[in-house]
């Protein structure tokens, strides 16, 4: 029969198995904690760089800002220019219709025929021509070349009137067309 | 019964010992996974979202910057560029005032070249345009009651010119040339007589009683520091191209009284340059 009986040595094998365990966790615990120290460490190192980009940044623009109101005078030129370029396109796109049919028209009728007055409506870009002509065969003529197909798939319809005869004996028509419908030929 | 009378119970402090000594490690990982969290809460969460507002502010940044850059170069080279090279035909073609006196000029200049002869001018000047009305922007409503944007304005006048037909025809096309940028809108021709200066002569003499309309710049316009500069289209190459056949005139601000002899009737008022 022994002498001593131990009765903590299943505690001490049962302490020694958790500690082992303990051991591990605390292992897993302090990599992870200085994993995380490591990112804190780069992330406050980024944020500082970033930070000093971000000012470097700033004090590029407001330099750059200085220079550009430097020349403020030549921007403020060169925008109005553009702006005022971009009416005149419009306004050279708008005349260069009117001109064209009058030039068109004119050719079309021939030296005998007078364009007499011109009327033209910039808003609407209806362009009216009165036009005169001392023989009525002349005119007749102008009305069947404003009947022609091709000169109709250029303007649309022509709308023709007021045929009258005035007091030297000569005659008198007057058209009308919208140049909105005008398919002409830059 | 006196052996177990001598075990002392644990007291609370002894507890902690004994679960210290006996499982230190355990407490320590405890501690650090606390220390952990919070470090992950307090510090790394709202740092990492710092970071990124810092890296989009940068992208932001740096976008302006290579904008700006890009402006402080068009404008270093601007001093070459097609508009500032043309710039005083450009608002000569459309000024940003009501350009009358330009008008007339640029109308006796072309009278002169076309041999026409003027019988009536009249016309219609509208408000009186002010240097402030430079950077309005002005409003109209159309007939269909929408209301639309209109970046110019517009001066009519009328004309009567008498002339043979070859220098009325020369008249309406060199018209259509001179700054500020004008069009005939409404055109009468009328057979008057035989020419009565040159006796010797057969022309047939014509009156034109014909609308002009000049136009000029009323638009606002408001430019950011960092906006790129506009640039040219083909079509605004070819207006510069056309700009350069206009008839232009001279026509120089007076600040001060010239010759007459006469007498400074404001000796006070000090000329603005």
């Amino acid at each position: 029969m022994p002498k001593e009986i131990n009765f903590i040595q299943g505690r001490r094998k049962k302490l020694t198995k958790d500690q082992k365990n303990d051991f591990k966790i605390f292992k897993i615990a302090s990599t992870t904690f200085a994993i995380l120290i490591a990112t804190f460490l780069i992330t406050l190192g980024l944020d500082f760089f970033l930070k000093f980009q971000v000012k470097n940044a700033q004090e590029k623009q407001i330099d750059m800002e200085k220079q550009v109101l430097a020349k403020e005078s030549v921007e403020q030129s060169i925008v109005i220019a553009t702006e005022k370029l971009k009416i005149l396109s419009e306004l050279f796109e708008q005349r260069y219709d009117k001109q064209a049919s009058i030039n068109y028209f004119s050719n079309v009728f021939g030296p005998e025929v007078l364009i007499k007055d011109i009327n033209y409506e910039a808003n609407e870009r209806i362009l009216s021509l009165r036009l005169q002509s001392q023989s009525i065969f002349v005119l007749e003529e102008v009305f069947l070349k404003l009947s022609d197909p091709e000169v109709e798939a250029q303007f649309g319809n022509i709308n023709k009137s007021e045929l009258i005869r005035n007091d030297k004996g000569g005659y008198n028509m007057a058209i009308t067309l919208s140049l909105s419908e005008t398919d002409l030929q830059k | 019964m006196a052996e177990t009378s001598k075990i002392k119970p644990l007291n609370q402090q002894n507890n902690l010992r004994y679960i210290y000594n006996t499982r230190r490690y355990l407490v320590w990982s405890i501690f650090i996974i606390l220390l952990s969290l919070l470090l992950t809460f307090v510090s790394l969460v709202p740092q990492i979202s710092s970071i990124s507002n810092l890296y989009s502010d940068l992208i932001k940044e740096n976008k302006r910057l290579a904008q700006l850059r890009i402006k402080v170069a068009q404008l270093i080279d601007s001093d070459n560029s097609l508009v500032i090279t043309n710039l005083n035909n450009i608002n000569q073609a459309l000024p940003s005032k009501k350009p009358l006196l330009e008008l007339l000029t640029s109308l006796n200049t072309v009278g002169n070249q076309s041999q026409v002869r003027f019988n009536d001018i009249s016309l219609t000047p509208g408000k009186i345009s002010t240097q402030s009305g430079d950077v309005r922007e002005s409003t109209r409503k159309s007939n269909k009651q929408t209301t639309t944007k209109v970046n110019y304005e517009t001066l009519f006048l009328d004309l009567t010119v008498t002339g043979t037909i070859s220098n009325i025809n020369q008249f309406f096309t060199e018209i259509e040339k001179i700054a500020p940028f004008t069009t005939i809108t409404a055109m009468t021709l009328n057979e008057t007589s035989v020419d009565s200066l040159n006796k010797n002569s057969s022309d047939t003499i014509f009156e034109a009683k014909i609308t002009i309309t000049s136009y000029f710049f009323s638009k606002s316009i408001s430019v950011n520091v960092d906006a790129k500069l506009p640039e040219l289209t083909v079509s605004q190459r070819e207006i510069i191209d056309n700009l350069q056949s206009f008839t232009y005139t001279s026509q120089n601000e007076q600040y001060e009284i010239q010759g007459g002899g006469l007498e400074n009737l404001f000796p006070n008022i000090v000329s603005p340059i």
